[in-house]
Formats: structure tokens, sequence, C-alpha cells
């Protein structure tokens, strides 16, 4: 590791911006050199990983705690990371930790009116959407807890269904069944609640 | 239409998907990276802060339970599978069935037409979904260490064998037929005996527990009015004086803590003339909610609920 990135601040990661699959390294490699301390193999894991456990969280965490869970979910893996037996298991790894921080931070009892004072929609110029958008996603947080997380992976953070079984571990098969599934529910109860077009 | 679309972005785009891309979006991670006081630590500079120290020392032992291999529960009579592992699922068809292993701690049964879910396989919990159908489980396990979730709730076993139904909207039935499980929606708990029942619904949770002989007149007025009951004391009083029996005090003892006003006063004088107050228990602190003394009240109605064999927790 180099002296310039030791001890400084994180690379900042912004969404939409993930550079090709090619040009990073393989999750386990940078699982082992996190674990030796390389803060920009943590960089690159959390950039990978974020999505995913963020997608956690909102499907299954109080609303309004996803962005600094997810920061605490990976706060925790870091304490950890050089225990980790199976680096290429570390997506489920992360996965389970960031399960246990939805029921943690459940636990904690959240008030519901601050959750939604954190809400800021992404770009106040548009029109706004939010009270639909928070119709849906309570629509999705109402699903079986597979096929939420699956579906917010694949609509909230744009992750298509490779790469959902690329970092969760979990096999193509089952994505597939979970995105198909999830979302055959999902547009049955949005049509139910009046959403035009919703119909199969 | 194909779901190329829903699976990777190839192919026709299925408009309703992208829709609801277009409204998600906005909650999606802002990729703010963690706010770290200090580098990432190696092994010889223990420089985090102790909560996350404590916090990785629980997660280090979550994670040893894996052991070296990953963990799974054998499938048997089911020819297509054979194992399954964390977030495998199992679906059967219309006349399959298959019988899953749940370590040494007993089987569940999915019978046709049911999807079953893996969340977790630890040493300390044993965690399904079973998102339609039905199962029959038998578990030989510390309390709450297996557990069943349902859109509607969750199934925590006490040490018991059950049965749970999954309707198509998510509603879910357990039955209880030997110890007891205790049934969770959304922060609300009841505990459904051997020999009694409990429907939950999406979005409004598990109605009170009821054994399935109580008297008929009185459980189907309960279907009728103990959620659509608010001002009508009468009509409450008269349900509840329907319950002559020791142990549906089961039921009336959930309505306590029900979503009925007039109920749950009804239930409390019906309660209180059938089971007298440990010292220490007061009308106002039931009335109020006071866990403690609902507690103390419960135990002296519960031993009237352990109606089936093999109850422990």
């Amino acid at each position: 590791m180099s002296d310039e990135t030791k001890g400084g601040p994180l690379p900042s990661v912004r969404p939409g911006s993930r550079p090709p699959e090619a040009e990073v390294p393989p999750s386990a490699e940078l699982a082992l050199a996190a674990a030796r301390g390389d803060q920009q193999a943590f960089a690159q894991l959390y950039e990978r990983f974020a999505p995913m456990v963020h997608a956690i969280l909102v499907a299954s965490g109080p609303r309004g705690m996803d962005q600094d869970g997810t920061q605490e979910v990976f706060l925790s893996a870091l304490g950890a990371i050089d225990q980790l037996d199976e680096p290429d298991r570390i997506g489920g790894w992360l996965a389970t930790i960031a399960r246990n921080k939805a029921r943690d931070l459940h636990r904690r009892g959240l008030p519901v009116e601050n959750a939604d004072l954190e809400f800021v929609p992404e770009n106040p110029a548009e029109p706004d959407n939010s009270e639909e958008a928070e119709l849906v996603l309570s629509a999705v947080r109402e699903l079986p807890e597979s096929y939420r997380e699956t579906l917010v992976m694949r609509l909230v953070e744009g992750l298509t269904g490779p790469e959902i079984a690329e970092r969760t571990g979990m096999t193509h098969g089952s994505v597939r069944v979970n995105l198909h599934r999830g979302m055959k529910l999902l547009k049955e109860r949005l049509a139910r609640l009046g959403f035009e077009g919703m119909a199969e | 239409m194909s779901d190329d679309y829903l699976w990777n972005k190839e192919g026709e785009p299925d408009e309703s998907v992208v829709r609801l891309e277009g409204l998600l979006s906005q909650f999606r991670h802002d990729g703010a990276p963690p706010k770290l006081e200090s580098p990432v630590p190696d092994n010889r500079t223990p420089i985090l802060p102790f909560a996350v120290l404590a916090t990785a020392a629980s997660l280090l032992t979550l994670f040893a339970l894996f052991g070296g291999g990953e963990a799974r529960y054998e499938v048997r009579g089911f020819e297509a599978v054979a194992a399954l592992s964390v977030g495998d699922f199992l679906e059967t068809s219309s006349g399959e069935s298959a019988e899953v292993v749940i370590a040494d701690l007993g089987q569940v049964t999915l019978n046709e037409n049911s999807v079953l879910g893996v969340r977790g396989i630890e040493s300390e919990s044993h965690r399904l979904t079973l998102e339609a159908g039905s199962l029959h489980a038998k578990i030989y396990a510390p309390a709450r260490v297996f557990q069943v979730a349902t859109p509607a709730g969750e199934a925590i076993d006490l040490g018991c064998e059950y049965s749970l139904d999954v309707d198509n909207e998510g509603n879910s039935v357990l039955r209880v037929l030997e110890g007891r499980v205790e049934f969770e929606y959304d922060g609300r708990a009841v505990y459904v005996p051997a020999g009694a029942r409990c429907t939950s619904v999406v979005g409004r949770g598990p109605n009170a527990p009821r054994f399935e002989d109580a008297p008929p007149k009185f459980l189907k007025l309960l279907e009728v009015y103990e959620f659509a009951l608010d001002d009508d004391i009468d009509t409450a009083r008269d349900i509840c004086s329907l319950v002559t029996r020791r142990e549906d005090c089961l039921t009336l003892f959930h309505l306590l803590d029900g979503s009925s006003k007039s109920l749950k006063e009804a239930a409390f004088e019906r309660l209180e003339q059938m089971v007298p107050m440990p010292e220490g228990v007061t009308p106002e602190g039931i009335l109020q909610g006071n866990a403690e003394m609902l507690l103390a009240w419960r135990d002296v109605m519960e031993p009237a609920w352990r109606s089936g064999p093999g109850y422990h927790d």
C-alpha cells in the first residue's frame, strides 16, 4: 500500500459511476487486501457492495436509516475483515451483517417522524413524484423478504440479475425466480392500489 | 413478454419495469463512503473504537459458526434438489412434496404448490421463509432457534410441532399441534399453544389465538367483530360472556392487546371474573398495558393453555 492512500480519506463513490468489472480485481482478492490493511481495496469493496447492503436496509430496515445503516455495516465489517476465512464469500457475509443491522435498527425503535425527515429527493427541480415513489416502495417492503431484497437491488440500486447473483452469492436461478415472482406480486399489489399499466 | 429486461436490462424494455425503476431510483444509495475516524486497521494497531470492536467480535462469532464448509439442509423425497443453502428456494408443484432436514433439530415437510426459502443457517438461528403454500414443522430445538417468516409475520418456534399455510395474498394461518409457537408481526407477538390457531393478515398482523374447539358462536362472532368493533361495549360483552372454559382465556388475554377498544374492556371484565389477579397486579396496570403485570396475570392463566403434550421452552 502506498503512503498516500494509507490514512487518507476514502475515495468518494458516486451512484452510477461504477467502473467496468474487468478493471477491478475480484472480490476475494480485494477482501484479502483489505484484511491486510489496504484502504484502497476496502474502498473498492465498498463501491462494489454498498448498493447490495443499502438495498437490504431499504428492503427491511426502518425507513430513513438506510444510508447511515450502510455505513455502520461497513464499519462493522471493517473490524472483522482480517478474520474472514473464506474471502470469496464476502458478499454473503456482508449481506448477513446487513440483515442483522436491519433487525438491530428496528429494535432501537427509530421514531417514524425522524425517518421521514431524512428523505430528500435526488433532484428537487424535477416534478415531485416522491409520494408515488413512497407508495411503491411501501408495496415492495410488504413483499416476502427474499423478493423485496432482490427487487430493491434491481429497481432501486439498478443492479442487473447477474450482478445481484455475483454480489449476494445466490445462484442465477434463485435471483431470476426472486425477480420474476417478486415483480409479479408487486404488479398485482400496485394494480390493486390503482396504479395503471401494472396488469400482466 | 420475456423478462430479459428485468433480468439484465437487455431486450425490449418492459414499460412497467422502466416506470418503477424511474420512481424508485430516488432511493438509491448516495455513494457516501463510511465516516472513518481512522484508517483501515492492520493487525498491529487496534485503533477502532470499542463499540466497533465489540460489534466485530460478535460478527466474528457469527462467521465462525459457518466453519469450513457451506451450511446447508438436506432435502429428501424431491428428485430435483438434494440440499438447500442460504438464499436457495425450493418450489413444489401440484402433487409434489419434499422433506427438509433442519440439521439435527427436526424436519419440515413442504406440501404441494409451495415455496420455501432459506434465510439463515447458524447454530443458534435457523431461518426459513414460506412464500406460498403450506408446511408442517416438527422441531426439537431450544426456544426461538427455528423461525419461519411469511408475508404476514414470523412463526417463532418455542419447541413444537405445527402447520403453517400462506394464501395467495400472503395471509397466514398457524395451527399448533404440540408445544407452543410465538407469532410476531410489526412488534406485536401472540402465543399460540397446542390445539390453538391464529390467522395473520398482511398489513394487520395476527388475530387473538383461539382453540379450535372453542364455542363455535364465540369463534364466529370474533371472526366478524375482532377488528371491526370499536364503541359497542354491549356487543363486546355479549361476545366475551360466551367464554366459560378457562383455556379460552387465551383468546380473551390477547384481546387486551387487540385493536378493538370495547373488546379490550369486555375481555378484561370477563377475565377478572374468571382468573383472579395475583398480588401486585392492578386493573389500572392491566388496562394501561403494564408489561410486568400482564405477564404476571398471564402466568396464572397459562397452565390451562398447555393442552398438548411435549410442551417445553
